[in-house]
């Protein structure tokens, strides 16, 4: 048995306009542990939901294949039973209640349970709606809908594309929490793209970030974010002296009576020794690690200079 | 499959806006009408007079003439073209409100789409042959108001008769059903659209019975007589040819057009199941391989 929850081998797809070739995915080639939750990001028209609707066997990929827990999407009628979606926005039959719309697609996939249908509805908060048409629901709501719709049939892999679209703040928050506990406490691999970078941060044990429909980076968030330089913000006196004595090996900038200092963080002890052994008064020192949306922004910009 | 039929059922019965336009509107119609015609009745000797003109006198056959409309040229012009836009219209509406992406990962695809015939045929079928019945029931009525005879007496044996020859009618009704509903799933499946589709549904349902005069008039263009045999090949020939020969044990005789030749109950049967075997299987494929990018 594979530990891997998703593999996405030499997956490349071309889309057919008329006379163009439009490349949406390029060779992508990913490996994705089960029990985790996966962020995906890219901007837009990057080709993430392109790469999600492969993996959820709704476009057939122009090369390659993927895999869910092994077993291959399109030829293997097993693979998509572990994996539930919400895919690029949750739409559903507005004529029918939310409960309806469940029951439909418990029906479809023959795992119709009542219980599960009211427990998920608790669960997303629309216990209370339940039996009101769709139609009248607001775009929160129709996106928690889909949340329960994704987790309708138990599966191991959860797929959410863009969940927090249309939540309010008090919902996002509820959103993050519920995700992670979707993984930590429950054992569910979480697969998600999200165009709000800071929420991948706070959700996602790793990230890859796919630009022009190829993987331009890999790895732990936190790994990402250390790999890149930090900034530290010191106030110290005198600056200009202080300023003199880091150049020789940092990037230093004064701004007002502060002296940025670009650096790994793990050097931000010995920059503060070495103010101290000049005989320096160092007031106060801030570590600004870069956040996931800095580095992201960064990441695609270089990827385009260097493309 | 049981519980795929449950879900399409749920969803497509619970769809009021095209269920009430499309399909309840034959029986709720055709109450309306008896209604009227009945009220009407009661003051006016000509409405009774007309409305036992109309009539067979005979429940046995009043009931089955609903079917026409289905079965028959030219009733079929028209009569297809809501049933038709119907099923169309729910094979383009997954397309339309995206529901297909979260309906295919749940099951393979072709089962999806049999399943969704299968529940409109069932739909279309109860619906005529409630209509049916109400028509019969107006009848049976009017002839009342007009102090006539209206039969057979409903008997075990006028009953034991009756359902062979209902379940002839059925059986035609079914065939172009199945014909109609896999033409409307191609339809849907290749336009995506709603308004698409039943645009699509009207032009099939017009140009398809219309294609003797339509042959007729180009084997006169091209100078090849032959090219008229042709509409033997067509489901709204073969169709009432299936009646003919239910009805009247014989062949249906287009006088006008004497090159062609009639074929047989089985052939007909055959060339109708060609058609709905051809429009589902290419339905299914490209169904099968198309991308659900919306």
């Amino acid at each position: 048995m594979t530990n891997l929850a998703i593999e996405f081998k030499n997956l490349s797809k071309t889309f057919r306009s008329g006379k163009e070739q439009v490349l949406a995915v390029d060779s992508l080639n990913l490996d994705i542990d089960a029990g985790q939750v996966y962020g995906f990001l890219g901007p837009n028209g990057a080709g993430k939901s392109t790469t999600i609707r492969m993996l959820m066997d709704l476009v057939r990929p122009s090369t390659g294949t993927v895999r869910i827990f092994g077993s291959d999407v399109h030829s293997d009628p097993g693979a998509l039973r572990k994996a539930g979606a919400l895919v690029e926005g949750a739409s559903f039959y507005e004529y029918l209640s939310g409960r309806d719309n469940l029951v439909v697609l418990a029906h479809t996939s023959a795992k119709y349970s009542p219980d599960r249908i009211n427990m998920l509805l608790d669960q997303v908060s629309l216990s209370g709606r339940a039996e009101q048409r769709v139609r009248g629901y607001s775009m929160g709501m129709k996106q928690r809908l889909g949340i329960a719709a994704a987790l309708l049939d138990d599966p191991e892999l959860v797929i959410l594309d863009e969940p927090t679209n249309g939540l309010d703040p008090a919902g996002i928050q509820e959103m993050r929490v519920f995700i992670r506990s979707l993984a930590h406490e429950h054992g569910k691999t979480v697969f998600l793209s999200s165009h709000q970078l800071g929420e991948v941060e706070q959700i996602c044990d790793r990230v890859a970030i796919i630009n022009e429909g190829r993987i331009i980076r890999e790895g732990a968030v936190t790994e990402l974010l250390s790999s890149e330089k930090s900034e530290l913000h010191l106030q110290v006196t005198p600056l200009n002296q202080a300023a003199a004595t880091l150049i020789p090996r940092w990037q230093v900038r004064p701004e007002g009576d502060w002296l940025i200092v670009s650096a790994p963080s793990a050097d931000a002890p010995e920059i503060i020794k070495h103010l101290i052994y000049k005989d320096l008064q160092v007031h106060q020192a801030l570590i600004k690690r870069q956040s996931l949306e800095e580095y992201f922004l960064t990441a695609t910009k270089n990827e385009k200079k260097n493309g | 499959m049981d519980n795929l039929f449950k879900a399409e059922w749920l969803k497509t019965i619970k769809n009021y806006m095209f269920t009430s336009f499309l399909v309840w509107i034959f029986p709720v119609g055709m109450a309306g009408f008896f209604a009227t015609m009945i009220a009407l009745a009661l003051i006016s000797d000509k409405v009774e007079a007309g409305i036992l003109a109309t009539s067979s006198g005979l429940w046995t056959i009043d009931t089955q003439g609903v079917w026409s409309m289905i079965t028959t040229f030219p009733a079929n012009v028209f009569g297809r073209i809501p049933l038709l836009a119907f099923m169309a219209a729910s094979f383009a509406s997954e397309y339309e409100w995206r529901t297909w992406k979260n309906i295919v990962p749940r099951n393979r695809r072709f089962p999806l789409l049999l399943t969704k015939i299968i529940v409109l045929i069932s739909i279309v079928m109860i619906s005529l042959t409630m209509t049916s019945f109400i028509s019969g029931i107006g009848y049976a009525l009017g002839y009342k108001i007009g102090g006539a005879a209206y039969g057979p007496p409903i008997t075990l044996s006028a009953i034991l008769e009756f359902i062979p020859q209902y379940a002839k009618i059925l059986l035609i009704g079914l065939i172009s059903l199945m014909v109609l509903a896999t033409m409307a799933a191609l339809t849907g499946i290749l336009t995506r659209s709603i308004l698409g589709g039943m645009l699509a549904a009207f032009l099939i349902s017009t140009t398809e019975p219309m294609a003797l005069p339509l042959l007729s008039f180009f084997s006169g263009v091209f100078d090849r007589p032959r090219l008229v045999n042709l509409y033997k090949y067509t489901p709204t020939y073969n169709i009432e040819n299936i009646r003919s020969w239910f009805d009247h044990a014989q062949p249906l005789e287009i006088a006008s057009q004497a090159l062609i030749t009639e074929p047989s109950l089985a052939v007909s049967i055959l060339i109708c199941v060609i058609w709905i075997v051809g429009f589902l299987a290419l339905s299914s494929w490209i169904f099968y391989r198309q991308d659900l990018t919306e």
